[in-house]
């Protein structure tokens, strides 16, 4: 069997059959509404996440007042699943970038639980310090 | 004077200081002795940069990735200290987004695997724990 190239002993598998390449994940586990476990957060208050084919389509919602900021709709830039052989997606990665800031989120789903770090980067030289939030969400 | 804009409202202050990243700094262990993944993750200074250099897991001997640029985040748009990062690593045929905060004195460093190479091998996501070294 042909050795993989590694660069951490977790990566070293023989070469599967049939290469998938990450682009067969099943989806199911992250798609549907989810909203903060903390109903009082000033950060991120929902997210929607649907499918489309091998894709992921991303919402969020800002905490805002008197209604939460809807952020738009972007798509997933890469899904992940939790180990290396499993076909059941268990985490993303999206970009939003507004014309003062832009947020990277990254997310992962554990027991029942969708954990969304996001690292917002401000551009609008308001001297806000760029700054990293973790919130855990629930469907 | 003009309002600043903001998508959540923990959005709308604003220190103006610069972010130390002194939190951040030095060697950090992973608190699994037998880890397969990240043994050693280090963040130093080179000039106005911080960089960050892991050590992985192999045999007979680890891995070194090299350093990479760390793009540093404090806790909220006020904080000047610095408690997480943000970092990616390309070989060529994988490609890996490192995020790490630190939490009680816990380096948290959550990982995303890219395979570029057609290898089979899923795309994946993972997490380890890391303590400071003496």
């Amino acid at each position: 069997m042909e050795a993989l190239k590694s660069v951490k002993t977790e990566d070293c598998v023989e070469r599967p059959d049939i290469a998938q390449n990450g682009s067969s994940l099943r989806l199911d586990a992250l798609t549907g509404v989810w909203l903060n476990t903390n109903t009082a957060s000033r950060g991120i208050v929902k997210i929607e996440i649907t499918a489309h084919g091998s894709k992921l389509a991303v919402r969020v919602f800002g905490a805002c007042n008197p209604d939460p900021r809807d952020w738009g709709i972007v798509e997933a830039d890469y899904v992940y699943a939790n180990n290396i052989s499993s076909h059941i997606a268990a985490g993303f990665v999206a970009w939003y970038r507004f014309d003062f800031s832009e947020t990277h989120l990254q997310a992962n789903w554990n027991q029942g639980l969708l954990v969304l770090a996001s690292f917002t980067s401000f551009k609008d030289g308001s001297k806000r310090s760029d700054y990293f939030s973790r919130e855990f969400f629930r469907q | 004077m003009t309002s600043l804009k903001y998508l959540r409202s923990e959005e709308r202050p604003g220190s103006g200081a610069p972010v130390a990243p002194e939190l951040l700094l030095g060697e950090w262990l992973n608190t699994n002795a037998a880890t397969r993944g990240i043994v050693k993750a280090v963040l130093a200074r080179t000039g106005a940069q911080i960089v960050l250099r892991i050590l992985a897991n192999g045999s007979p001997e680890h891995y070194d990735w090299g350093e990479t640029a760390a793009g540093l985040f404090a806790a909220d748009t006020c904080s000047a200290e610095a408690m997480a990062f943000s970092a990616f690593y390309d070989f060529g045929f994988m490609e890996t987004q490192l995020q790490g905060h630190v939490r009680q004195g816990v380096l948290i460093i959550a990982k995303f695997d890219r395979f570029k190479d057609n290898s089979g091998r899923s795309n994946y996501f993972s997490k380890e724990f890391f303590y400071r070294a003496e």
